[in-house]
């Protein structure tokens, strides 16, 4: 079974973990920097942009090529998979090798999860939940010259430093298109201190309002949390965003509406005006942390 | 402007029973999966600007409605080109988007632009788009949140995990958009009407000639997490005190 592992050096370590749970007989990487991870061979290729990645890796053998599941290597791995005339399984939660892959998947926003079987060779991206990145060093590290004219021109490139990684968290206070302004923000951000909680939000708040940054926002197209506590305050609780904080282990949610969703999957749920519970809130544990 | 917008019909997931670990999936009402409506919406708003003709294309892959297409063509599609057949059904990312270009060649489309969303409702595996793009041999740029239209070019915004990248596209071109691109319009219910009478091309996939590696399904099941469900209403204060309890119990809170 020889893997062959495409990914950014961020998500390598978490990568060639889950490789290695797969006891492949021959472990290969291509990375686009330096990397300290146990493979038995590490090659470096400069490349940029996803056309150049599915240049890079259109010649090369494998059983099976695992990708993050970042945007730009789903786009990747399913353009190989056509160039190749490979299967491709995207987002795989877990895959399990007997001659052919089997894979589980999400399907329905999270509402379920499917498992497909398909042959080998095969690409796939893969979920890192749950996979603690490993160290050690390659046995053999070696440049990887591409030979790529990309089809799209990148003009521009805003990256940002993230300002945290909830999946790490604790306490999460979260927060919907329930808070009417973005001035709001700073009695979530006053809560979230006194419980000592990182402020989270639905897509909305993050991708339409822009409230908050990209990583904030939890759900099938942000990050995926497991905290103790998650209080969610004005959140209607679409399927989208419940898949995200499935794994925490009490769910408070605050809502106006007595019919809202999130009422069906949380163990608390507060009727009322986050406006008026906020405050007050933050009023009654000030008083407890001062006695 | 020869614009593809491709929509996939879906089971509402938001309305799918759930009898133990089973999701009675064919109960639900079918719509059009979430951000094809972008697609659609995207599609139709460069026609308006430019001139040209839109084509619905979809691939039969799970339920089909004849209410909830022609909702769609009614957003402004000017012809819809259908695959159906037994063949196609089902998950297989490689055979639908085959059987799209398959479809599409042989109507003899030749599109300056195909728009696809960033991932499907069900399945959301944001594959086609990038499979479609390599077996028509055209440049892709996905998860698209804002475009324009230039010269013979699209220049667009990519919206990634840890940030933006601005992209400039030669067309033709396939594209994948995300729900930030715009606000999908409604449809009158005289323009539903009316769409019923848009032209239809409907192609059986066994003539299709498809070629692709075979996807199982083997099983499905509800993912479900239980919780307490402890509703608490009426006083604020009250209301309060037992926030702060159930945050002292999980000792958040001293
Ligand atoms: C393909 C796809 C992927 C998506 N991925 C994600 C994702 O990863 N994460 C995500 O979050 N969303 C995602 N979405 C969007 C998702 O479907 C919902 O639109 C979104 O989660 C709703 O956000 P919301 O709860 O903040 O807003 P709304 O649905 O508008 O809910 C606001 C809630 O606030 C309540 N409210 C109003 N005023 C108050 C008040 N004063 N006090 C208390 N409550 C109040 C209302 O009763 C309402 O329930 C995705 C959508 C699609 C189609
Ligand atoms: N059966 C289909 N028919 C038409 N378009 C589809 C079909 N399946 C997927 N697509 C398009 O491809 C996008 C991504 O789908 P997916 O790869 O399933 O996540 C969707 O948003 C649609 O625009």
């Amino acid at each position: 079974m020889r893997i062959l592992l495409a990914s950014d050096p961020v998500h390598l370590p978490s990568l060639v973990s889950a490789a290695r749970s797969l006891s492949p007989s021959n472990l290969e990487a291509v990375s686009t920097a330096r990397a300290e991870v146990p493979v038995d061979r590490l090659l470096i290729a400069d490349v940029r942009v996803n056309d150049c990645w599915v240049d890079a890796l259109t010649p090369r053998d494998f059983d099976l090529l695992l990708l993050p599941p970042t945007r730009d290597f789903k786009e990747v791995g399913a353009r190989l998979a056509a160039r190749r005339g490979l299967p491709y399984l995207s987002e795989a939660l877990e895959l399990e090798l007997d001659g052919k892959v089997e894979a589980s998947r999400m399907v329905f926003s999270g509402r379920g999860v499917e498992r497909i079987r398909t042959s080998l060779p095969a690409v796939a991206t893969l979920n890192l939940d749950g996979f603690e990145p490993v160290e050690g060093s390659p046995d053999s590290v070696e440049e990887l010259k591409v030979d790529c004219t990309p089809r799209v021109e990148v003009i521009e490139r805003r990256e940002r430093e993230a300002e945290v990684d909830l999946s790490k968290a604790d306490v999460i206070v979260s927060v919907g298109r329930g808070l009417k302004r973005k001035e709001d923000l700073e009695m979530i951000r006053e809560l979230a201190s006194l419980l000592g909680a990182e402020v989270a939000c639905t897509r909305p708040i993050s991708a339409d309002l822009k409230w908050l940054p990209e990583e904030r926002h939890v759900g099938m197209t942000g990050v995926r949390v497991k905290p103790k506590v998650y209080l969610a305050l004005g959140i209607s609780g679409q399927i989208q965003h419940v898949v995200g904080f499935r794994d925490a282990d009490t769910v408070i949610a605050v809502n106006i509406d007595p019919d809202a969703p999130i009422s069906e999957v949380s163990d608390y749920f507060v009727v009322a005006d986050l406006y008026e519970v906020v405050p007050r809130l933050i009023e009654e544990i000030r008083k407890r942390k001062r006695s | 402007m020869e614009i593809v917008a491709c929509a996939k019909l879906v089971y509402d997931e938001t309305q799918i029973p759930v009898e133990g670990d089973r999701l009675l999936v064919d109960q639900a009402p079918v719509k059009v999966s979430d951000i094809d409506r972008n697609a659609i919406e995207e599609a139709v708003r460069i026609k308006e600007e430019v001139g040209g003709r839109v084509t619905l294309a979809l691939v039969v892959t799970g339920p089909f409605d004849e209410a909830i297409l022609k909702e769609a063509l009614a957003m402004g599609a000017d012809r819809a080109l259908m695959v159906q057949g037994d063949e196609v059904r089902g998950h297989n990312p490689y055979r639908t988007a085959q059987a799209l270009v398959k479809a599409i060649e042989r109507e003899g489309i030749r599109p300056d632009l195909v728009i696809c969303g960033e991932g499907s409702s069900d399945q959301y595996s944001c594959a086609l788009p990038a499979m479609v793009a390599e077996f028509m041999s055209l440049p892709v740029a996905t998860f698209v949140g804002r475009m324009e239209l230039g010269e013979g070019k699209l220049r667009v915004e990519r919206y990634l995990e840890g940030g933006y990248e601005i992209v400039e596209v030669p067309l033709p071109a396939v594209i994948s958009v995300t729900s930030e691109i715009n606000e999908p319009r409604i449809p009158t219910v005289l323009q539903i009407m009316r769409a019923g009478k848009r032209e239809r091309s409907v192609v059986d996939a066994s003539q299709l000639g498809l070629d692709y590696p075979e996807m199982e399904e083997i099983e499905m099941k509800a993912y479900v997490r239980e919780r307490l469900r402890k509703r608490i209403e009426g006083d604020v204060n009250e209301a309060v005190r037992r926030i702060v309890e159930v945050l002292e119990e999980k000792g958040v809170i001293p």
